[in-house]
């Protein structure tokens, strides 16, 4: 599970996550929207162990992330917005050394689910930036953490490799996995998401399930709560 | 006993390179060899000098040889070892997947010592006065391979245990009395080259001294020349101690980029160094010479500091009334400008290929070299004015020199980095080299 305890970012005057208290439990899949500079990709971070909250507590999978920032790795698999892999490296040589590194893992299946089966052992350095995607995204499944966080990770995916890769969040999901998805693509959202998190100037502005936003509402509801969060010229 | 998982995928993608790319490379990476002989042929007269008849004089000149070369050596060693254990190309993939800090810390050890081993060999051609004396060449090697050694040593120690120690409160103190603009986490990294280098430089002249002591009979010597491995051992132990809180180097690494990233976004509004001379250029150079001193200035901003650094340098150097002053600058101001340069390959290097592909800016290799050249000004000026103020006019031809010097590296750097990207310094180096050599020749 994920659990977020009076996370705060500060950088020098500017906050880039205030206050936010959040969690998520085995077997959610929750969407995390938010607009440009809002604080995703900080928080994102944070859950990684790339950044470090100022104030407050981030555990995952029950591992304080500042505490044990080696054994939060082995809770987490985490695909971030921009692909890190070896281009000299085959998709499947890529999830050896990760598997070698959690100790365990099923290359075959984390292939299967993301549907790199048929290229897996040409070089990353081929692949397009969809495919790219998707090996990070198996490297991040392929030893079943307990935690899966992506960051804008269905990008630049054809319609057929994002439904494969739902389809394969939701199978993680029914396993037990907590699933965190930032994304932009609110369609996304409603579709695999069972309780979106809405993010404006660094807090929590809404947390709802998706079941009870109703289709089409979501848009109109991160419309509303922007404008609500957004000050008006006389308040600037 | 399993593979070493890190080994096995630098093994693999070595192969791989290898089947893509062909002999290409291997025969590109002679380039610097091939330099190195072309330099240590055209610096025949310096050497001469320094190797006078009489033994003892002769010992003063071995010394001045192999602590030089060690040295060198020993600077390179430390200072790349940073960027392969804290600013690694593999940061971003370490950081996301469990760690095995002993195993990382093995196999970047030895990815260090197979890509760094053939500096031992471009050393040991700077050795060529010695080879007419089997003795003082074994010594003189024995104090090359002390510095690759400990600067390898001093290296992996001092930067992985720079990133544990910049988030100490203990510390904190100390590191805001000499960060400078940097964020307070970066203190430590700044300076964990400097201190490797000092280390490891300490060793090497140790050695050096003891391999003199050797050369004139005095066999208790020897203990100097064990300095080197000493550190070399005591670096890896620490860092084997420090291999663990590798973990922890992203997030500090984050702080500090996060840190910049508000800095940078607050400074957008003020001058750029050397922006004014954009006014100058001529019309078709100036969107590249605009773009090209920003991001020295705001990505690279060490190394335009670091040419103040050595425009102090060659001012030092300058500031004599000694009859050989002029040629000592030519020296050290070649060798100034030739270890600036390299950041034109670096620009190279770091630019997207695609983009310049699609959106060719006009020009863009003449710009770079005219940033590049601009920037050298410092250097050049500096021992300039120095030795102008002790000589007078004798200054002006070596000045000219160095004028001649920094335009031929500038359009090298330019062009090497834009052409060749990664492999720019392939080209660059023995020219560099070359240039130096010039330099010192009378």
């Amino acid at each position: 599970m994920i659990e977020l305890v009076g996370v705060r970012k500060v950088y020098g005057r500017t906050v880039a996550v205030d206050h936010v208290d959040l969690t998520i439990g085995p077997g959610e899949l929750v969407g995390l929207i938010g607009h440009n500079g809002a604080g995703k990709s900080t928080l994102l971070k944070m859950l990684a162990g790339q950044l470090l909250p100022t104030e407050g507590t981030v555990r995952v999978g029950g591992v304080d992330v500042r505490a044990n920032p080696a054994g939060a790795r082995h809770a987490l698999g985490f695909v971030p917005e921009e692909p890190a892999l070896y281009d000299y490296l085959t998709a499947r040589e890529f999830l050896e050394l990760v598997v070698s590194l959690r100790g365990r893992g099923d290359i075959d299946a984390a292939l299967e689910m993301t549907g790199l089966g048929d290229d897996a052992n040409r070089l990353i350095r081929e692949y397009s930036q969809g495919m790219r995607r998707k090996t990070a995204l198996a490297a991040a499944i392929v030893a079943r953490p307990p935690v899966v966080v992506l960051d804008e990770a269905l990008n630049g995916l054809d319609p057929p490799s994002a439904a494969r890769v739902k389809a394969a969040l939701r199978q993680l999901c029914d396993e037990g996995m907590t699933v965190l998805l930032s994304t932009h693509i609110l369609e996304t959202i409603e579709r695999v998401a069972g309780r979106v998190v809405m993010l404006a100037r660094g807090r929590v502005v809404a947390d709802e399930a998706t079941a009870a936003i109703g289709a089409e509402g979501l848009e109109r509801l991160f419309l509303q709560r922007i404008a609500e969060t957004t000050p008006t010229p006389a308040a600037r | 006993m399993p593979a070493n998982p890190y080994r096995v995928a630098d093994d693999r993608q070595r192969a791989a390179r290898r089947r893509e790319h062909g002999l290409g490379p291997r025969i590109a990476a002679l380039a610097p060899l091939a330099g190195a002989i072309g330099a240590v042929w055209l610096a025949g007269d310096l050497y001469a000098t320094l190797l006078p008849p009489g033994e003892s004089s002769w010992i003063a000149g071995f010394s001045a040889i192999a602590s030089r070369a060690g040295l060198v050596v020993a600077a390179l060693l430390s200072l790349s070892t940073y960027d392969t254990v804290v600013r690694g190309p593999d940061r971003g993939i370490v950081d996301l997947h469990p760690l095995l800090p002993a195993a990382w810390l093995r196999a970047r050890t030895e990815l260090v010592v197979r890509e760094r081993a053939w500096w031992l060999v471009v050393g040991a051609v700077f050795l060529a006065p010695l080879y007419p004396r089997l003795d003082a060449l074994l010594l003189g090697f024995l104090v090359l391979f002390g510095g690759w050694a400990a600067g390898i040593g001093a290296g992996l120690g001092v930067n992985l245990v720079a990133p544990s120690l910049a988030g100490r409160p203990a510390l904190a103190g100390l590191f805001d009395a000499i960060r400078g603009p940097n964020p307070r986490l970066q203190a430590a990294l700044l300076y964990a080259p400097g201190v490797a280098l000092t280390i490891a430089g300490a060793a090497t002249l140790a050695a050096s001294w003891g391999a003199s002591e050797v050369l004139m009979g005095r066999n208790a010597g020897a203990v100097g020349l064990l300095a080197p491995f000493v550190v070399a051992a005591a670096g890896l132990a620490l860092a084997s101690r420090a291999a663990p809180s590798i973990a922890g180097i992203g997030a500090v690494l984050g702080e500090i980029e996060g840190a910049w990233a508000r800095a940078d976004a607050a400074e957008d509004a003020h001058t750029v160094y050397l922006e004014w001379t954009v006014r100058l250029a001529p019309a078709s150079l100036r969107l590249g010479l605009r773009k090209d001193l920003r991001h020295l200035w705001r990505a690279h901003r060490g190394w335009i500091t670091g040419s103040w650094g050595l425009g102090l340098l060659a001012a030092t150097s300058g500031w004599t009334d000694a009859a050989d002053g002029p040629d000592r600058l030519a020296r050290v101001g070649a060798a100034a400008l030739g270890a600036f340069g390299l950041v034109g390959v670096r620009l190279g290097a770091a630019d997207p290929k695609w983009l310049d592909d699609m959106l060719p800016l006009p020009g863009r290799r003449a710009a770079r070299a005219t940033a590049l050249f601009a920037c050298m000004q410092v250097v050049v000026l500096m021992g300039g004015a120095s030795l102008f103020v002790r000589q007078g006019v004798l200054a002006l031809p070596t000045v000219a020199r160095l004028e001649a010097g920094a335009l031929v590296l500038a359009v090298v750097a330019a062009w090497a980095g834009d052409a060749l990207r990664g492999r720019g310094g392939l080209v660059y180096l023995p020219v560099a080299l070359l240039v130096w050599s010039l330099g010192g020749a009378s």
